[in-house]
């Protein structure tokens, strides 16, 4: 067998062991027999089936999907930008969610706008999914008139770091208890998905990844730079649009639903190449969805033995694949 | 072949070239010369349909540029821009791949005549023991024969070249000349490349079209000779172009 | 016969069952008014109309507060004692049958709430929620509670029914000593804050209801997860209620839950007449001493966030406690709910003008509140020494029992702003929440 397939076949594995994990242990300790039951429905006790069936399966479902979105789309942003130091993020993703969230929880009374409005209809997901989509258009229209990719990358990073200012100003007039729980959103989660979420963002998440692996040919063209590219035949334009298209589907459901998760979109990238030496995304972006799946996972299962917020581990597990990229400087672009 | 009319082309606010025209005839080898900026990169880009000229048209076997689509386009010219391009993990096979863009599905999936083609082209540019190779470990000369060996993987009746000697060494020139002509002459193929090597143009070109801002002159390159405009190029530089001998000479000898 | 007589048994029991099982009702059903707060807006008790009302709640003996001594010049500054001691006549209040069901209604329970309500259908016995019902349906009294803010376990406490509670959010913020008491054994369990809570706890847990509270809205998440679940919550909307004693009732509402409704009232009468007793005496002693309201202790509250103070709005109900002991706070202008960011120059001429400095946050030495805030070091109510903050009662990580107790407990809370107000009024009183940095 080739080194990639042997590869892929340990990472699927790797994957299918961790979600098993994220079953199997929980802060209530229930024995593997009594998970059993739960997901073979055979158990009786309710307790039992609600902690299996609604807890730890939404959540390690949330965490396999949050994880291939988000490094599909770190994947799909460095290769676009040509810079292995981008990520999901980068064109202010994270920063428009924390708007619509903070406008929620912070700005509505501050703005004086009522219980019944719209917004509040809207709950928290609909905040940042809105406030993500918006900043992610406004990206896009602009990228429409601007030719040069760094510009639009520059643009992208000043416009989320406008958009943090201006959440800044809506947690400096909020009082003690807003606050916290906005800061708590920023820490990111996991475990708030429901049932009727998740038939929300799967389906999201499914789309983006499918204009992901529309997009293979594109981005492997990309590679050679944007001239090369065009000349080979590709409309430099329309594989932009579905590039961002793809990033709104992906890191903007997976941040209105879970909060910001950081590093997995930037990191699983690197691992993926790392892993198989392959610069082809007909190799890279499978590589990276599952690695994705797997590394959230894995996140998952230690934020919760460590009782720490999913954020941290991921940072913890993400600079260091991050730092040694850097200082290994291959030429990725 | 390829051929312009009324072409005028800017950069930035200074015009390049203005109201300029000529026709390329298939089947033939020509040398793009002028000196530094003026604007033969502009000119090449313009050509491929990267940019828009300023005024003017542009007409690939009769049919406007600007009409067709990029898949059309990318068939029928394909170019070798200077861009370095050192990607780690990308093997030189897999570049030269990437040329068989326009005709493979999707997903780039490479059929027996595809990947014919690739080797077609690897040999051609002499780079056939060097396919698996990744591109960051190859020297700049090797990367550039790879990029024109991808060049010719896109099968395209036009071609064109910015500076493709620059990084390569004496005998590597005059093989891609030798190989260029080749193309030009046995497969029919327009080809177009800037130069500033002016012995290679003149042995091996058909034509020279030399930028001389806002003009352009495009002549067979024994005309060309004989037009003293190639002395011109020279003037004020402490060298002159000896017509007869078709050599550059310094003061030191016999002046 | 003697075939059908085993039949007619089992028939007559039928009926006899029948007839006790009561009918599931409607919202619309519950007209008879039980329990209509006199202080505060956020809930409502209500009952099934047709059932009698019953004896006048018990409301025990009148509460006694100490008598302040005559001051030297003679004037004796105590209110009429005959007007402290008396308390207003309590209508007889309505009780429900026994195992009659109840509607606990919530309204707006947080900031900037519009037309929000939470129907709360209190079932007993054997009774059954209507089909219809949209609301949120428990059984009376509740066996397993979680309670996601402190004050809740404090009015638990206070009706002494505390070991109700099964679950807290913030356990090492809590005062209480049953909870501290019986944390590690395992029969409190802290279910982790309220934006992040454990759920596979809560499941496992399986309580009857999760009381939680909203700050700027709905607590969306944890209401989407817990439905999942099918447990039920209640809004409880204290910390929305601008009057003191409005926050404190809101213990009837939790006795309405404990099935405890009349110990409830009699309770919350209780603390309400020693609040008002002690503001009556407040008023008078006030009126003798500075009746020029421009002579009573001018109060700064809190401190800035960086280099903006907020000013609370006149609505707030610690300036309404503060103005009850007989001090003048300095408020926002207008009559919004809101507070006003001052500019820190501002806030200096109105800090020099202080008489006295209170709520310190997390400054508990004037040391501390001076490196903190050093422009303020050297204002009056520093140099003099007469700052106070609220945490003489806290746990090692911080929590401060002022936002548990205290919360219950307002006429406490007015007793130790009297004595910090007028410390010469010659009670023997030493406060309890608050503390004087040193």
């Amino acid at each position: 067998m080739t080194r990639t397939a042997t590869f892929f076949r340990l990472l699927a594995l790797l994957t299918a062991a961790l979600f098993a994990a994220d079953l199997f242990i929980g802060s209530a300790s229930l024995s593997a027999g009594e998970v059993w039951e739960a997901l073979t429905g055979r158990a009786a006790d309710a307790a039992v089936i609600d902690i299996v069936l609604k807890i730890r399966l939404q959540k390690a479902v949330t965490a396999l999907a949050a994880g291939a979105a988000l490094a599909a789309s770190g994947l799909q942003m460095q290769t676009l930008f040509r810079n292995p130091l981008a990520g999901p993020y980068v064109l202010g993703v994270s920063s428009g969610a924390g708007l619509g969230v903070a406008l929620f929880l912070l700005g509505a009374p501050l703005l004086g706008v009522g219980a019944r409005s719209a917004v509040q209809a809207l709950g928290i997901v609909g905040a940042a999914w809105l406030g993500s989509a918006t900043v992610l258009l406004a990206v896009a229209a602009a990228s429409r008139r601007i030719k040069d990719i760094m510009v639009i990358l520059i643009l992208g990073m000043m416009l989320g770091s406008g958009i943090g200012a201006v959440v800044e100003i809506l947690q400096y007039l909020s009082d003690e208890a807003a606050l916290k729980s906005f800061v708590v959103w920023t820490m990111g989660s996991l475990g708030d998905v429901t049932a009727d979420r998740l038939a929300l963002l799967l389906p999201a998440v499914a789309a983006g990844l499918a204009l992901a692996v529309a997009s293979i040919k594109p981005l492997n063209l990309l590679l050679l730079g944007e001239q090369y590219a065009r000349t080979t035949g590709l409309d430099v334009r329309r594989t932009r649009q579905r590039i961002f298209l793809s990033t709104i589907l992906l890191a903007g459901t997976v941040t209105a639903f879970c909060g910001p998760i950081g590093f997995v979109g930037l990191a699983v990238p690197h691992l993926a190449r790392m892993l198989f030496r392959s610069a082809d995304h007909r190799v890279l972006l499978p590589a990276s969805i599952v690695a994705g799946s797997a590394l959230l996972l894995a996140c998952d299962l230690l934020s919760r033995t460590l009782a720490l917020p999913i954020n941290t581990v991921t940072a913890l597990a993400g600079i260091p694949v991050v730092v040694y990229v850097v200082l290994r400087n291959r030429s990725l672009f | 072949m390829i051929a312009f009319e009324h072409l005028t082309l800017a950069y930035g606010q200074r015009t390049l070239l203005h109201d300029t025209a000529a026709a390329l005839p298939g089947g033939t080898l020509t040398a793009l010369v002028g000196r530094n900026g003026t604007g033969k990169s502009t000119l090449l880009r313009a050509l491929a349909g990267l940019d828009l000229p300023a005024a003017g048209e542009i007409l690939l076997a009769g049919r406007p540029l600007r009409a067709l689509t990029p898949r059309e386009r990318a068939t029928a010219v394909s170019f070798v821009a200077t861009d370095r391009v050192r990607i780690a993990d990308l093997t030189a096979e897999a570049t030269v791949a990437l040329g068989r863009a326009p005709y493979t599905d999707w997903i780039g999936r490479m059929q027996p005549a595809d990947r014919e083609r690739v080797a077609h082209a690897l040999r051609d540019v002499g780079m056939e023991a060097f396919a698996r190779k990744t591109m960051d470990r190859l020297s700049d000369g090797e990367r550039q024969r790879i990029l024109i060996a991808r060049a010719l993987a896109q099968e395209t009746p036009a071609i064109l070249l910015d500076e493709p000697t620059a990084f390569l060494d004496l005998p590597n020139r005059y093989a891609l000349a030798t190989l260029l002509r080749r193309l030009a002459h046995d497969e029919g193929k327009c080809i177009l490349f800037s130069t500033h090597e002016l012995d290679v143009a003149l042995a091996f070109c058909d034509r020279v079209m030399l930028l001389d801002p806002p003009a352009l002159h495009c002549l067979a390159t024994d005309a060309m000779v004989r037009s003293g405009r190639i002395e011109r190029l020279f003037a004020g530089s402490g060298v002159v172009f000896d017509a007869r001998t078709r050599r550059v000479l310094g003061d030191a000898d016999g002046r | 016969m003697k075939r059908f007589s085993p039949l007619s048994l089992v028939g007559a029991l039928l009926l006899a069952v029948g007839c006790d099982a009561p009918a599931p009702h409607t919202a619309d059903d519950f007209t008879l008014a039980l329990y209509t707060p006199a202080y505060a807006s956020g809930f409502e008790i209500r009952g099934l109309a047709g059932d009698t009302p019953a004896q006048p709640a018990p409301t025990g003996q009148t509460p006694q507060i100490a008598q302040i001594p005559p001051t030297a010049t003679g004037t004796a500054p105590q209110s009429r004692p005959a007007d402290a001691a008396k308390p207003a006549a309590v209508p007889p209040r309505p009780a429900a049958a026994p195992h009659s069901p109840t509607l606990l209604t919530i309204r707006n329970p947080w900031q900037g709430a519009r037309g929000v309500e939470q129907q709360v259908l209190i079932l007993r016995g054997d009774a059954t929620a209507p089909a219809g019902f949209e609301g949120t349906v428990v059984r009376a009294p509740l066996r397993r509670v979680v309670c996601l803010s402190s004050s809740f376990v404090a009015m638990f406490d206070a009706l002494g029914e505390i070991a109700r509670v099964k679950g807290v959010s913030g356990i090492d913020y809590l005062s209480n000593a049953y909870v501290a008491e019986h944390r590690a054994c395992g029969e409190v369990r802290d279910v982790g804050p309220d934006t992040n809570l454990d759920y596979e706890l809560l499941a496992a847990m399986r309580p009857d209801a999760v009381l939680l509270y909203g700050v700027t809205g709905a607590n969306s998440v944890a209401e989407a997860k817990l439905a999942e679940l099918g447990i039920p919550y209640i809004y409880i909307g204290d910390y929305t209620e601008t009057s003191p004693l409005g926050k404190a009732e809101w213990l009837v509402a939790v006795a309405e839950l404990c099935d405890r409704r009349a110990e409830g009232e009699a309770l919350f009468g209780r603390i309400e007449a020693r609040y008002e007793a002690r503001r009556a005496q407040v008023a008078a002693y006030v009126e003798e001493r500075a009746p020029d309201i421009a002579c009573r202790p001018r109060v700064l509250l809190n401190t800035p966030y960086r280099d903006t103070w907020f000013l609370p709005s006149s609505e707030n109900y610690i300036v309404r406690l503060i103005r009850d002991a007989g001090g003048d706070a300095f408020t926002a202008a207008g009559d919004g709910n809101a507070s006003q960011p001052v500019e820190l120059e501002q806030a200096y001429l109105l800090a020099a003008d202080a008489d006295l400095w209170l709520h310190t946050g997390s400054c508990n030495t004037l040391a501390e509140l001076r490196s903190q805030n050093p422009r303020f070091a050297e204002v009056p109510a520093v140099r003099q020494g007469r700052v106070w903050n609220n945490n003489r009662l806290q746990t090692p990580a911080g929590g401060s029992d002022f936002w548990e107790s205290g919360v219950v407990r307002p006429d406490v809370v007015l007793d130790d702003l009297f004595q910090i107000f007028y410390p010469d009024n010659g009670l023997d009183y030493t406060p309890v929440y608050y503390h004087a940095l040193r």
